[in-house]
């Protein structure tokens, strides 16, 4: 099991600076849509709207093991009423327009910046109204994401790139990639933060191998998730850490083999002093 | 350090969610329509979230009072529970609430006043004692600087003639206490576990020496306290380490004057407990050998041993046998309904 880190962008001007720092190569195998990765970062051009920042969460989600541990940020521009432009803001609250839907990412750990309601519409808007943050992607982003991952490691950052309709018409692919560019550095440091969160309280059980009692016994679905149970029960409380061979000799079935580690088990007291996990 | 606060649309000029607000400047607001749709939502790990809460500021809305299950008492007719506050800022592994709650996060019910009126309502219906127990779904005292919870509802509940507030804690948040006149209807009830057990085993916890002198000084000012031995964590060496342990606890308390003595075994729901193994795969504590009657599991000490027993037995050397309640052992088979356990 590992930690990915995946960045959904909505435009090519958006992803290229995270690419440049992020030192991402183009990932010739997908399919649909442009993907880079380098180890346990992907980052996909989802295209414009919630749907396609949807299409992208799915994608990923389903192209990686299943049992990796999913890190989503969403990073793009939006729009503000009063905040400068080419600030980072974060969402703390996201509300589909369309649907009313709402949605509460979660901070488990510092944030880079100031945070703001964030809300998600189908068609390009400049009514920016009270202190929202304007988009199109978080809503479709955020549903999505958190089928596949908690909410406090799903996140929506934004750079601030208009004030109003006017500002949104001299916006160029340049003057985008600055301003997202500006912030790279800062998205890293926060992905880096996240990630440090997964692998410290996200860890998979420790557990006694299966493969030799799998091969010799035929173990039914409900037998495996038992027995898997029991492995992990066995290396947390017996100091040999070793399942006990010679036992075995006596199983006939594998529900001999699931008993006789049970009666085991329940002879095994715990010691406290090694159940200390914190 | 509370950086975020949720507060549900309905309250957010209420006073007390003001002053609490108003008490953390740097904190992000964010408002809701109602505190379940942060606290209750699926995609939440309790353990992440507990690195870092947020506050949820709320109104609970009826019904505030709920009976407490058979054999979670101390002995009265009429026994009711309610819970001002949702989660605790220890982080204690045995604690069922990281089984029972989505979310880590603190939920305040700031509505008091609406608590007091029903509890007003219900003890106007009985004639003998209600006891009122507050620490069910948190620590009635840990959180109390920023709640003012037991400055307000001990004088609050003074008023009631026939009401008995059971505040049971692990905190040394007795300020508001030592400042409020004692009155023969509250009882500061303090749980504790030998040291071992809370070193391993309740993160962020005072020590047991920090809780037995803040009991100490509750009992000087005239408060009745209780005891709560209450889970009982099985571990080897039981006999030497509850010896040691009582007699730690009677150098420091009066045991003529306490309350009452509570005992229980660990016991989880069978459905809590999975979730807890999912948040702590390797927490050693929930390995061991456990036996399971109607749902719950019961973790059992050493082969052959029963530590509730053990602990039992060495605590009568200090405490009547009348002053002590079996909340639930391997021995007593009445099991507690999955919804509440105490602390």
């Amino acid at each position: 099991m590992h930690t990915l880190t995946n960045l959904i962008v909505a435009l090519p001007s958006e992803a290229a600076p995270l690419i440049d720092n992020f030192r991402l190569s183009r990932c010739t195998k997908a399919r649909g849509l442009k993907v880079y990765g380098r180890d346990n970062i992907r980052l996909v051009i989802a295209g414009v709207g919630k749907i396609a920042a949807a299409a992208a969460v799915g994608y990923i989600a389903g192209t990686e093991p299943a049992d990796a541990r999913h890190i989503w940020i969403n990073i793009g521009i939006a729009g503000h009423a009063t905040l400068p432009k080419g600030s980072l803001a974060i969402a703390h609250r996201i509300i589909d327009r369309a649907t009313g839907a709402t949605f509460y990412p979660a901070f488990a750990c510092p944030v880079p910046c100031d945070s703001y309601s964030l809300t998600c519409h189908d068609a390009p808007n400049t009514a920016y109204a009270d202190a929202e943050m304007h988009d199109m992607e978080s809503s479709g982003f955020f549903a999505t994401a958190s089928r596949f991952s908690s909410v406090e490691f799903i996140h929506s950052i934004k750079v601030i790139s208009d004030n109003s309709a006017r500002d949104i018409g001299l916006l160029t692919r340049e003057i985008i990639s600055e301003m997202i560019g500006v912030h790279a550095a800062t998205v890293k440091s926060f992905a880096a933060r996240l990630e440090c969160l997964a692998d410290s309280h996200l860890a998979p059980g420790i557990a006694l191998p299966l493969e030799a009692l799998l091969a010799r016994w035929h173990f039914t679905a409900t037998q495996q998730s038992q027995l898997r149970d029991i492995a992990r029960r066995w290396a947390l409380v017996r100091a040999d850490h070793e399942w006990p061979g010679d036992a075995f000799a006596r199983c006939k079935s594998s529900r001999d083999v699931i008993s006789h580690l049970n009666a085991e088990l329940e002879q095994t007291p715990i010691q406290l002093s090694s159940s200390a996990e914190s | 350090m509370i950086d975020t606060i949720y507060v549900e649309a309905a309250i957010t000029g209420h006073p007390r969610a003001l002053s609490i607000i108003h008490r953390f400047p740097k904190a992000r607001v964010i408002e809701c329509t109602s505190y379940q749709e942060v606290f209750n939502r699926r995609q939440q790990n309790f353990r992440v979230q507990k690195t870092h809460p947020a506050l949820i500021l709320a109104h609970k809305s009826k019904p505030r009072l709920h009976p407490v299950p058979e054999g979670q008492h101390l002995g009265a007719t009429h026994n009711y529970y309610f819970s001002h506050l949702l989660n605790c800022p220890f982080d204690c592994r045995y604690c069922f609430l990281q089984g029972m709650f989505a979310s880590a996060n603190y939920v305040l019910f700031v509505n008091y006043e609406d608590f007091v009126t029903e509890i007003a309502d219900v003890c106007a219906t009985h004639s003998g004692p209600v006891h009122l127990f507050s620490g069910y779904d948190c620590d009635s005292l840990a959180l109390e600087p920023l709640s003012n919870f037991a400055a307000h509802f001990v004088a609050a509940l003074a008023e009631i003639d026939n009401a008995v507030l059971e505040l049971r804690t692990k905190s040394t948040q007795i300020r508001s206490l030592l400042k409020t006149s004692p009155n023969p209807g509250t009882i500061v009830a303090m749980s504790l576990a030998p040291e071992s057990v809370a070193a391993n085993l309740e993160h962020g916890a005072p020590p047991l020496g920090e809780r037995l002198r803040a009991m100490r000084r509750v009992q000087d000012h005239g408060f009745k306290v209780g005891l709560r031995f209450d889970p009982i964590i099985p571990i080897s060496d039981a006999a030497s380490v509850f010896r040691h342990f009582f007699a730690q606890v009677f150098a420091e308390i009066n045991s003529s004057s306490v309350h009452s003595v509570t005992l229980g075994g660990f016991r989880l729901p069978k459905a809590f407990a999975k979730r807890m193994v999912r948040l702590y795969p390797n927490e050693a504590l929930f390995a061991g050998p456990r036996d399971e009657l109607n749902g719950t599991l019961i973790y059992r000490g050493d082969v052959g041993d029963n530590t509730v027993a053990i602990a039992r037995n060495e605590l009568a050397r200090y405490i009547s046998a009348d002053k002590i309640l079996l909340q639930h052992s391997v021995d007593q088979p009445e099991i507690p309904p999955q919804d509440a356990h105490p602390q």
